[in-house]
C-alpha cells in the first residue's frame, strides 16, 4: 500500500514537472508513470546506492522504449524521470555543514552524495550505449533521431 | 539559391532545439539527417550550446556557410518535440525545405504555457513533492506557496541576463526565510522537507542529463559546459538556502 501510495504520488510530481517545462500533458502523464517506477524501484532497494543505480538504470532502459514507441526524443522522458531521484536531503544537508563549519560531516555526506550521483551517471550512460550498439547490427532503423 | 534555404532550414532546427534545452548532439544529428535527404555534398556542423555553425559544400566548387549565435536558453521540451517531429518528416521526404522552414518558424510563435501557468505548475510539483518526503498536507501547502513566491521573486531577475543565477539563489532563499518565520508558529512543520521540496523543480535535471549524454557521445566541449551550468544552479541553490545559516539564525 506504501509503494502504491508513493508511485501515485511520484507520478503527479513528475507530471507537474513535466507540465512547467512546458510537455504536452499526454507525455508528461506518461514520463509520470515511467518515472516513478523508477522511483518505487529506488524505494524497493535495501541500499541506497544501489538503490540509486538500479533506479536511474529502470529509468533510462523505460525512457529508450517510450522513445521508441511514441517517436519522441528520450531525453524528455528520462530528464522528467530523474527528478525525484535526485539526492535532495543528502546535498541540502551537506551545505548546511560547510555552512556550519563542520568540515568532517561535510566530507561524509558530500561524498556519499556525489557517489550516488556518479552511479546515476553510469547508470544512464550504459544504456543508450547499449541500445546503440544493438542497433548498429540492425540495419533497419528507421529513423536514428530517437 | 535552394542551398541557401536548406542552409537556413538546418540552421533554424539546430537554433530551436538548442534554445529548447535539448542535446547538442541531438542539434547536429538533425541537420545531418535532413541534409542526407535534401542536399548534395559535404556538410560540417559544430554545435556547442551557444553556437551552431554550418558549412555545405555542394560539390560543384561552391561553399556556403553560416552561423546562429544561441543567447537566450529555456527548457521547453514541448518545442523539442515538434522539432523533433519536422526533423523525422523531413528526413522521410514528406516536407519541402520551404515547408519545414515555414513549420520551424511558426513554432517559434506558438506559446506553451501563460508564465503564470508554468508558475503554478512549478509550485504544484514542489508541493507534491513533499508529500514524496514523507510530509503531510501542512508541507504541501507550504511547499506550495513557498515555490511560488520563489518563483514570482525570480521573475523581476527576469530581463537581467544572468536570470537563471538568482533565479536559483532566491529558489534556495524564499522558502529557507519562509519557514523560518513559519516554524515561530508552527513548530510541528517539517521545515527540512519544506525547503527541499519546493527547491525540487529549479534542480538542474535537464542541464545534469544532457551533460552526461553530450559526454557519452564524445561532444567533450558542451559536456563541461552543461556541467557548469548544472553546478552554478546547484551553487545558486546551495548560497541561497544555506546563506540563512551564515547569519547565525537557525
Amino acid at each position: 500500500m506504501y509503494y502504491v501510495y508513493q508511485y501515485i504520488v511520484c507520478t503527479i510530481v513528475i507530471f507537474f514537472v513535466g507540465l512547467s517545462l512546458n510537455t504536452k500533458p499526454k507525455i508528461a502523464l506518461i514520463a509520470g508513470a515511467a518515472g516513478a517506477i523508477g522511483y518505487v524501484v529506488y524505494l524497493l532497494c535495501p541500499e541506497a546506492k544501489i538503490g540509486y543505480f538500479l533506479s536511474a538504470l529502470v529509468l533510462t532502459l523505460l525512457s529508450e522504449l517510450l522513445a521508441r514507441l511514441c517517436k519522441l526524443p528520450a531525453n524528455n522522458f528520462l530528464v522528467l524521470g530523474i527528478y525525484p531521484l535526485v539526492p535532495g536531503i543528502a546535498l541540502f544537508r551537506t551545505t548546511a555543514y560547510a555552512v556550519r563549519g563542520d568540515y568532517q560531516k561535510f566530507l561524509e555526506c558530500g561524498s556519499e552524495a556525489l557517489v550516488c550521483i556518479i552511479l546515476m551517471t553510469v547508470a544512464i550512460a550504459l544504456i543508450p550505449t547499449v541500445f546503440r550498439i544493438l542497433s548498429k547490427g540492425n540495419k533497419k532503423v528507421k529513423n536514428p533521431m530517437d | 539559391m535552394q542551398d541557401r534555404i536548406l542552409l537556413n532550414v538546418l540552421l533554424r532546427a539546430g537554433q530551436l532545439l538548442l534554445e529548447s534545452g535539448a542535446e547538442t548532439y541531438r542539434a547536429e544529428d538533425a541537420a545531418l539527417y535532413m541534409f542526407n535527404r535534401l542536399g548534395k555534398g559535404d556538410i560540417s556542423i559544430f554545435a556547442v550550446p551557444t553556437m551552431v555553425i554550418i558549412e555545405i559544400d555542394n560539390g560543384e566548387g561552391q561553399t556556403i556557410s553560416g552561423h546562429r549565435r544561441i543567447r537566450r536558453r529555456a527548457i521547453h521540451l514541448g518545442k523539442i518535440e515538434q522539432v523533433n517531429s519536422i526533423v523525422r518528416s523531413v528526413s522521410e521526404g514528406n516536407l519541402s525545405p520551404e515547408e519545414a522552414l515555414s513549420a520551424l518558424n511558426a513554432l517559434d510563435n506558438a506559446s506553451g504555457l501563460s508564465t503564470f501557468q508554468t508558475l503554478l505548475a512549478t509550485a504544484a510539483a514542489a508541493g507534491v513533492f513533499s508529500l514524496l518526503l514523507k510530509g503531510g498536507i501542512l508541507e504541501l501547502i507550504f511547499g506550495f506557496v513557498c515555490c511560488f513566491l520563489a518563483q514570482l521573486a525570480g521573475l523581476f531577475f527576469h530581463k537581467v541576463s544572468m536570470y537563471q543565477f538568482f533565479n536559483s539563489i532566491l529558489g534556495g532563499l524564499v522558502p529557507t526565510l519562509l519557514m523560518l518565520g513559519v516554524r515561530q508558529f508552527l513548530p510541528n512543520i517539517q521545515h527540512e522537507v519544506v525547503v527541499i521540496g519546493s527547491m525540487l523543480p529549479l534542480f538542474p535535471g535537464v542541464a545534469t542529463v544532457n551533460a552526461i549524454r553530450d559526454a557519452i557521445n564524445g561532444d567533450l566541449i558542451s559536456g563541461v559546459s552543461r556541467a557548469a551550468e548544472a553546478v552554478m544552479i546547484a551553487v545558486g541553490l546551495g548560497i541561497g538556502a544555506a546563506g540563512i545559516y551564515l547569519l547565525g539564525v537557525m
